[in-house]
């Protein structure tokens, strides 16, 4: 086991190989407060857990349900279906500019109020009034009841116990966050804490090109993020996308060891080299060699002025990507070649979940940059197709009962850093309830 | 009866595959890929691969909000260059070996 990051290697394969310095006391988990010992993932699959987590983690902390951009103008609204807890969330701009949320619930009946065809699916539009299909009921934008036909057949109705319930909201980076508590504990910004409140001067603007995508996973939520906080599965999992020199077996044995993690509150910053990582040991397929572009990107890297103060935060040399991990399902990934991804992971039930992928880019100003655009998006969707692979197998095995524990190496601090956080909240509001 | 080229008639010897290789999205084309047999994956590659740098370069003289019809089909065949690459150059299959359980959908792109 001495050298394990040439293991396999010969020493002119290891050669250009990249490490990197660790901080005291000698590895990234120790260095952030976190044990070193085996883990269990129990809860990734046992549902009294999950049903406290609903709680103690869903209901109680900021979570993204979209951007600014998807309300353009006073008057638009779009829903967001939060079927694991039960929450139609109505998010709409009034006429005064301001972004408001609500329970999407009539106050008369309980009848869902925006929704089009299909009451479970999301919708969205614009209106000057939210109306209830069922009796006509008719509400302000800013939630206040406005009509109720034939009031006098009523009894005692007062306009202030018929506003819609609101949810709070608030706006950072234009994401739109909500909190389903009833006095969030926190502040938006607070909850952020400084180091990520300055990600808002990145300019997401600048690449409004937007791609989205879906799946539905058979594992955990935590699974996925999990997944997607170390770099260790890349040489397997990716070996086929990431270096067309290697044999047909699919495995790369180059590692990819990762620079810098961070913690910052509930959140966690992986940043890595990216496209910059391991260059020195990359053989080109001849039709990414084509159209400059591969699975982490296109090579050209688009003038989008400057990229704020937020971004590599630990100034590591030839950055490449920050991957900003905010608790508890939502992931914005900053690549040094001009554009961004966001991840959510919305639980479906203790083992499945809907992954949300979006990816934007900046406005092509020729053809070869719309063409590098296409065949980055095309291997980077086969990569995360990749990714998601394996998680309904490790779901299955975790829950097998085969074995207690799991063993993590530093390279997946951050996965510790997740599972202790979720743990913790779920520990306090278990406290609180006397559970 | 002939039909209008679909491609520059400098790309005349792509125009048999042009009837079903340009496609309006990235999901289309790939569903395409999924649902072609290998050999004609491979026939595809074969023919606009060594095409492709003449087909980037015609392309060039185009400002990209201004490509003309026949043009855009061009572009839109390199489109599906780069999705069947996929299948030819990294899998040898039209999907990753081992993705049966697993599926990613593209719910929208941008319109142009």
């Amino acid at each position: 086991m001495t050298a394990p990051h040439i293991s396999g290697l010969t020493e002119a394969e290891a050669a250009g190989i990249q490490t990197f310095e660790k901080p005291a006391p000698g590895t990234w988990t120790e260095a952030l407060g976190l044990g070193t010992g085996p883990v269990s993932f129990k809860d990734c699959y046992d549902t009294e857990f999950y049903e406290d987590e609903k709680e103690a983690v869903f209901r109680r902390n900021w979570l993204n349900v979209g951007r600014v951009g998807q309300l353009p103008r006073n008057g638009t609204y779009f829903t967001k279906e939060l079927e694991f807890l039960g929450v139609s969330v109505l998010v709409v701009r009034d006429m005064e500019n301001e972004i408001r949320a609500f329970h999407n619930v009539c106050s008369h009946r309980g009848n869902k109020l925006m929704w089009d065809d299909f009451p479970t699916k999301e919708s969205k539009g614009n209106c000057r009034q939210i109306a209830c299909k069922y009796h006509g009921w008719r509400y302000d934008l800013d939630g206040e009841i406005s009509y109720v036909h034939n009031a006098p057949e009523f009894f005692d109705l007062k306009a202030e116990d018929l506003a819609l319930p609101k949810i709070n909201v608030d706006v950072w980076a234009g994401f739109i966050f909500i909190n389903l508590d009833n006095e969030p504990r926190q502040s938006l910004r607070d909850f952020l804490t400084p180091t990520l409140e300055k990600l808002e001067t990145y300019p997401f603007e600048k690449m409004p090109r937007v791609y989205r995508f879906e799946t539905v996973v058979g594992a955990n939520w935590k699974l996925f993020m999990d997944a997607f906080q170390e770099l260790y599965h890349v040489p397997y999992v990716h070996g086929k996308v990431t270096n067309n020199a290697i044999p047909q077996t699919g495995v790369d044995k180059v590692p990819q060891m990762i620079p810098y993690f961070g913690t910052y509150g509930k959140h966690r910053l992986m940043t890595t080299g990216g496209a910059k990582a391991n260059k020195g040991v990359r053989v080109r397929r001849p039709i990414d060699a084509l159209f400059q572009a591969n699975f982490i990107g296109t090579d050209y890297t688009p003038d989008i002025g400057p990229l704020g103060d937020g971004l590599n935060p630990a100034g590591i040399e030839n950055w490449g990507v920050d991957s900003w991990q905010l608790y508890p399902n939502f992931v914005i990934i900053a690549w040094s070649s001009n554009y961004w991804y966001t991840y959510h992971y919305w639980p479906l039930s203790a083992t499945s979940h809907k992954f949300e992928w979006t990816v934007g880019f900046a406005e092509p100003t020729n053809t070869r940059e719309r063409l590098a655009q296409e065949h980055a998006l095309v291997m980077m969707r086969e990569g995360i197709l990749q990714d998601a692979n394996t998680l309904e197998a490790t779901q299955l095995g975790i829950m097998s009962g085969a074995r207690d524990d799991f063993f993590l190496c530093d390279q997946e601090v951050a996965l510790r850093h997740l599972h202790d956080v979720v743990q913790a909240d779920v520990a306090a509001s278990r406290a609180e309830t006397g559970r | 009866m002939t039909t209008a080229a679909l491609l520059p008639t400098e790309f005349a010897d792509l125009e048999p595959w042009a009837a079903d290789w340009v496609l309006p999205t990235l999901e289309d084309r790939l569903q395409r890929r999924l649902a072609t047999p290998m050999d004609e994956l491979q026939a595809f590659y074969d023919a606009v691969f060594p095409r492709a740098e003449a087909a980037m370069t015609y392309l060039d003289q185009f400002a990209i909000d201004a490509v003309p019809e026949t043009a855009a089909n061009l572009m839109g065949l390199l489109y599906s260059l780069s999705c069947v690459s996929v299948a030819t150059d990294v899998f040898g299959s039209q999907r990753d070996p081992n993705s049966g359980a697993t599926w990613i959908y593209e719910v929208s792109e941008p319109v142009h």
